[in-house]
């Protein structure tokens, strides 16, 4: 409440926002610059880092965290969560890997995943649009029984044998660019374009902020909850696809409840709120690279596996608070 | 007691971009009833809520008994022994009566009943029999007000303020509540009270201060300002009239209910609508005004029942989901289902015509024309606001519902719905609002209109429908309006 004083600002005058705050007020920008800054800190002191292997692995990694953030956002803005995101990519990826190691046919085997995956975020967006049923606990329970699956289905071993196409397609690269770089952008961009830019996007939006006001605006809300669980589910399908592809094989592993913990970061660095209406593309998308330069200089450093949760936890509870400060700068309150 | 001198001194407060209040001074002596008035945003609450400490006064003085008290917080007003009652009470629902009269001084090992005794005195000061071991969410919402104002009596009760209590008052709440006041002025307390009505103010209040953007314009004894000097300096021009249009005729059926049934409310209703009509639809409290023009516009689920609309080839059966298409719907309560409160008032405006926004190729929306469509209605509409980019939150209620309907406006709709449109709203703002409502009539849209304000719906109204328990118990021409007869059908 830094206005209290300026009893000499004429009524109507609009006080301008200093440049900073402006610039503060941008989540993207902030966490940009303090990734920029650990980025330029972490090649000083760690040479492996600025390798091109080492990049290209931060960006794989950031392909498979950064698809299903972003199906994340999605139902993020309407005020929902998709708890079951890592262990239905890694379900559907198993199931598409079990049919395309019968058949050979890398092709039917994509197709699988990805309609496994859009049938369980169907399942999802039914639950919780048309039977109101409350998005945590459904997303919970299918995320449990997608990984008891996974596990008894496999017998917790992976699903081998796929064609040797099927890596070179999805987990190759073009012109030394890794190819999960090139689809993570393609989808990310249309993602954004469909988010910020069409009237389906602003009826996410409408939802999230408030769902009356929305439903009255004529927003058919029930369609819109369920078509976000469906991206969803399309968005771990496409991880599944890029997952199993960059190991050459599908087991439970590959997306365990774990993996959520990185999703929501990512989601949340980039901006959105859990509280509904917020967030942004090209915001998950920087958080999910913050996010694996993160784990990634964690792995460099040798850090144990298990203390990389407790700075994971720590960085999310600092940001939600660098959240709560940025939102008070220039927080206009008028009754 | 001794006679109590509260004195503001030159009150001044300022929010980024509003200056709402400025040298603000007014004396108030105990045993006498200030009524303060004014239009919505015309600085009321913020005056009250610097003496009640919730905002902090950019300038100025506040003496009692002529010693500069300061005030940070509302404890701070406690301690000086100001009471504040809210609008809406603020209650802690699942706590009891005494409890909640007592919150602030609340400590661990409560001696229960010490407690509902010291509670018990208070109310019975009120002549009111709630119990104290009541849990408060129990409590008709007049009898929560009672436990307000027993709070702030609790605190010492020499100075209470009483911001729009009645908002949410029966007429013999609202009775009671005047007794009550009358007692403690009595007592030598000195009161403040608050409202928009201003035949409340002129009823229990000695003297009376109009305030308009922030400044004392008018004040002295009620008894020795007329009536209509105070509207005047309400609004800050001549009253706006209504006029009353010639008798027109309605031929053409545009829209038409038959036997609309959904659960309790409404039951069996059918009625027509023709094009330029404003139809009233009057009722009492949950009589299903609310829930029929929810029915109709496909919010609630009916049980039975079709709407036909005439969308330019003649009357055709519409279903309950394609309704809002051709409707805009101004709901009851704004806050709850009618604006997007964290967003700029351009977003809010278009928030429902995002189709008539979609470019070739990609169908991607021009937010351009957006913001230029916003402030063309925003001009129209005169809406006060410093730019379109103003968050809908910081304005006004008058200004709110003026944004609510530029957005229906910007749709064009063929059916109007508007459920209670000037409620929470200042003299000006209305005005404005039943204009707009006359001219979009004239323009040939039909308008249903639910107010439980008896003068809206004579001056507005060409036809009244009378809702009985969820039925249309009579239908009343224009010509036979009349209070007494719209009366004996609601009962």
């Amino acid at each position: 409440m830094s206005d209290i004083n300026n009893s000499g600002v004429s009524a109507v005058d609009k006080k301008p926002m200093h440049p900073l705050t402006a610039k503060l007020k941008n989540p993207n920008l902030l966490l940009l610059f303090v990734g920029v800054v650990i980025i330029v800190f972490i090649s000083l002191f760690v040479p492996k880092f600025m390798t091109w292997r080492n990049i290209s692995s931060v960006i794989v990694q950031a392909s498979s965290t950064g698809l299903m953030a972003i199906g994340l956002t999605f139902v993020i803005i309407t005020a929902g969560i998709d708890l079951s995101l890592p262990t239905v990519m890694a379900f559907s990826a198993i199931i598409g890997c079990m049919v395309m190691s019968k058949t050979q046919n890398e092709l039917l085997g994509v197709l699988v995943i990805i309609l496994v995956a859009m049938a369980i975020g169907a399942f999802n967006g039914l639950s919780v649009a048309k039977f109101k049923m409350v998005p945590m606990i459904v997303t919970l329970a299918v995320s449990t029984i997608a990984s008891g699956a996974s596990n008894w289905i496999t017998g917790a071993k992976s699903v081998g044998g796929l064609p040797a196409s099927f890596k070179q397609i999805f987990a190759g690269n073009v012109l030394g660019v890794p190819t999960q770089a090139i689809i993570l952008i393609v989808v990310a961009v249309i993602m954004h374009l469909l988010l910020s830019k069409t009237t389906f996007g602003q009826h996410l939006y409408q939802t999230g902020v408030n769902e009356k006001t929305a439903r009255v605006n004529g927003v058919n809300t029930d369609r819109v909850k369920f078509l976000i669980y469906l991206i969803s589910g399309l968005m771990a399908g496409i991880a599944g696809v890029l997952g199993s592809a960059q190991l050459a094989s599908a087991g439970p592993s590959l997306g365990t409840q774990d993996q959520f913990m990185d999703i929501v970061c990512a989601t949340v660095l980039g901006g959105a709120s859990v509280m509904g209406g917020k967030g942004t593309i090209v915001g998950t998308i920087i958080g999910s690279i913050f996010m694996s330069v993160i784990t990634n200089v964690m792995n460099l450093y040798g850090v144990e596996y298990f203390i990389t949760f407790v700075i994971k936890g720590a960085t999310i509870i600092l940001f939600t608070y660098f959240d709560l400060i940025r939102n008070k700068i220039g927080e206009v309150r008028v009754r | 007691m001794e006679n109590m001198v509260l004195k503001l001194e030159n009150i001044s407060k300022v929010f980024p971009g509003v200056k709402a209040l400025s040298d603000v001074t007014i004396e108030a002596r105990g045993g006498e009833v200030t009524g303060l008035i004014g239009v919505n945003g015309a600085g009321k609450s913020t005056l009250m809520n610097i003496l009640g400490g919730v905002h902090r006064a950019s300038g100025g003085k506040i003496f009692i008994n002529g010693e500069e008290i300061s005030i940070h917080s509302p404890q701070d007003a406690e301690n000086h022994g100001i009471g504040f009652i809210h609008q809406e009470p603020i209650t802690f629902n699942f706590m009891t009566v005494a409890e909640n009269i007592f919150l602030s001084k609340l400590k661990r090992g409560v001696n229960y009943r010490k407690l509902n005794e010291e509670a018990k005195k208070y109310l019975q000061m009120m002549d009111c029999d709630i119990k104290p071991n009541m849990k408060v969410g129990d409590l008709p919402i007049g009898e929560r007000q009672m436990v307000e104002i027993a709070r702030a009596l609790s605190c010492g009760g020499k100075i209470l303020l009483f911001d729009e209590p009645t908002a949410s008052f029966t007429t013999t709440e609202k009775k009671k509540l005047f007794e009550i006041i009358r007692e403690l002025k009595n007592h030598g307390a000195v009161i403040f009270f608050i409202s928009h009505f201003l035949d409340e103010v002129e009823e229990i209040s000695d003297k009376t201060v109009v305030l308009r953007d922030g400044r004392v314009v008018i004040s002295g004894w009620t008894k020795d300002i007329p009536r209509s000097e105070i509207l005047r300096n309400m609004i800050g021009g001549e009253v706006v009239q209504l006029d009353e249009s010639a008798k027109r005729v309605f031929d053409e059926v545009v829209f038409k209910a038959e036997g609309i049934t959904a659960g309790k409310a409404p039951v069996d209703v059918s009625f027509q609508l023709h094009k330029g009509e404003i139809v009233g639809l009057w009722g009492l409290m949950g009589s299903g005004r609310t829930e029929l023009v929810q029915t109709l516009y496909g919010l609630n689920r009916a049980d039975r029942g079709k709407v036909y609309i005439d969308t330019g080839h003649g009357l055709k059966h519409v279903s309950f989901k394609k309704v809002r298409e051709y409707c805009g719907y101004v709901t009851e309560a704004r806050h709850d289902d009618g604006l997007f409160l964290p967003w700029p008032i351009w977003k809010n405006i278009t928030s429902p015509n995002l189709k008539a926004y979609k470019k070739k190729p990609f169908s991607f929306l021009d937010f351009k024309k957006q913001k230029e469509d916003a402030e063309e209605y925003v001009k129209k509409l005169n809406v006060k606001t410093p730019s379109v980019q103003t968050r809908i939150e910081s304005l006004s209620g008058g200004n709110q519902q003026k944004v609510i309907m530029a957005k229906w406006l910007l749709r064009k709709p063929h059916i109007f719905l508007l459920d209670e449109p000037t409620r929470g709203v200042d003299v000006g703002a209305k005005a404005e609002i039943h204009k707009m409502i006359q001219n979009l009539a004239r323009e040939g849209t039909a308008c249903l209109l639910i107010s439980s304000e008896i003068e809206e719906i004579f001056a507005l109204s060409d036809r009244v429908l009378v809702l009985n328990r969820g039925r249309i118990a009579a239908e009343i021409d224009k010509a036979n309006i009349d209070k007494e007869i719209l009366m004996s059908y609601c009962v």
